[in-house]
């Protein structure tokens, strides 16, 4: 199931921010996917895997979190890590429902680079070594 | 031959012959035979068939078994077009969890490309309501293409209305469901369409 390399998926509804989050991890050197939508993000999930899901949260029509339920609802991609990405402030309550939603990290805007860059790489290696 | 384990389903939907009655007489006990005057009618027979056999198989004593032989659906092909993809989202676990691959389009233009471009589909699930090209117009689509002719076309309807059941049918549907999808019983149409009557007909030694 894993076959190939590893990928990212991003999904935010604004393309200034998928064009600066694909700049911020270019460095990586992995596979980058966009997505502008919840929807658009689980058309790409049924075709193939990615080594982890960065997913804005306030995104119209259907939020991150709902995104998040639908991708944990489904066998094949309830173990993909999803880092939630949030212009609120990190309030308890909405903290909460991400990890509830089933975020491995919640990380609010505006991003540090080197910090999003790390930990994304973490999931990166896990993900090729998990094969 | 006949696995031993594989439920089986004869539907027989006008009186058997007398040379097909003396096939069924062997089968006794084994298999259902459905003389459903309708799908819903099938569907209800066959569940509890299903359901029957589940009974018969269970041992306390014997770790839990699936009710359907497994492997059946291993590797099959499911193509779902559906404008809605987290209609999708739902049920391609349920597939996937009896080894199918699902493909999906969110059109009927899209399905028949998918279609065209993986000709190994096994059977596909098509929603009716859809913008642009509906389900009934790509059905009639696909059916016009000669290679598609056999396939299984599960077509899903909004409504139990005899007009959308009789225009799915009408415009090439296999078969026909209603919205949402119980991902049981999506298992248990697709198993009877993968496995077709005629291929499961005992070889009679004369």
């Amino acid at each position: 199931m894993n076959s190939g390399k590893a990928g990212i998926l991003i999904v935010d509804d604004r393309v200034e921010n998928l064009r600066a989050l694909e700049a911020v991890l270019e460095p990586l050197g992995c596979r980058i996917v966009t997505a502008c939508s919840g929807r658009d993000a689980l058309k790409l999930l049924l075709e193939e895997q990615f080594a982890v899901i960065l997913l804005d949260v306030q995104m119209p029509e259907m939020d991150g979190f709902e995104t998040a339920s639908y991708i944990r609802d489904r066998h094949r991609t309830r173990a993909i890590p999803i880092i939630f990405l949030s212009a609120v402030s990190t309030s308890a309550d909405h903290v909460f429902r991400g990890y509830e939603a089933g975020a491995v990290d919640y990380i609010v805007k505006p991003i540090d680079p080197v910090a999003i860059r790390s930990k994304v790489r973490v999931f990166l290696e896990l993900y090729e070594r998990g094969e | 031959m006949v696995p031993a384990r594989l439920p089986v389903v004869v539907y027989a939907p006008t009186p058997p012959t007398a040379r097909e009655q003396r096939c069924l007489d062997g089968l006794e006990g084994r298999v259902l035979i459905a003389a459903a005057r309708s799908p819903e009618q099938l569907l209800e027979e066959v569940s509890a068939f299903l359901l029957d056999v589940k009974a018969v198989l269970a041992d306390p004593a014997a770790p839990p078994e699936p009710v359907l032989a497994p492997g059946i659906f291993e590797g099959k092909r499911v193509l779902i077009v559906d404008d809605d993809v987290r209609n999708v989202f739902a049920l391609a676990s349920a597939l996937e969890a009896h080894g199918m691959e699902v493909l999906y389009a969110e059109n009927g233009v899209q399905g028949i490309q998918t279609l065209q471009a993986n000709p190994e589909i096994d059977v596909v699930l098509m929603d009716v309501m859809m913008p642009e090209l509906d389900g009934y117009e790509t059905m009639r689509a696909i059916r016009a293409l000669p290679e598609f002719s056999a396939l299984p076309i599960l077509a899903v309807t909004a409504k139990a209305m005899k007009e959308d059941r009789d225009r799915s049918i009408a415009a090439g549907a296999s078969e026909w469901m209603t919205k949402p999808v119980n991902p049981d019983e999506l298992l248990a149409l697709i198993g009877i369409w993968l496995y077709p009557i005629s291929e499961l007909e005992p070889q009679v030694a004369l």
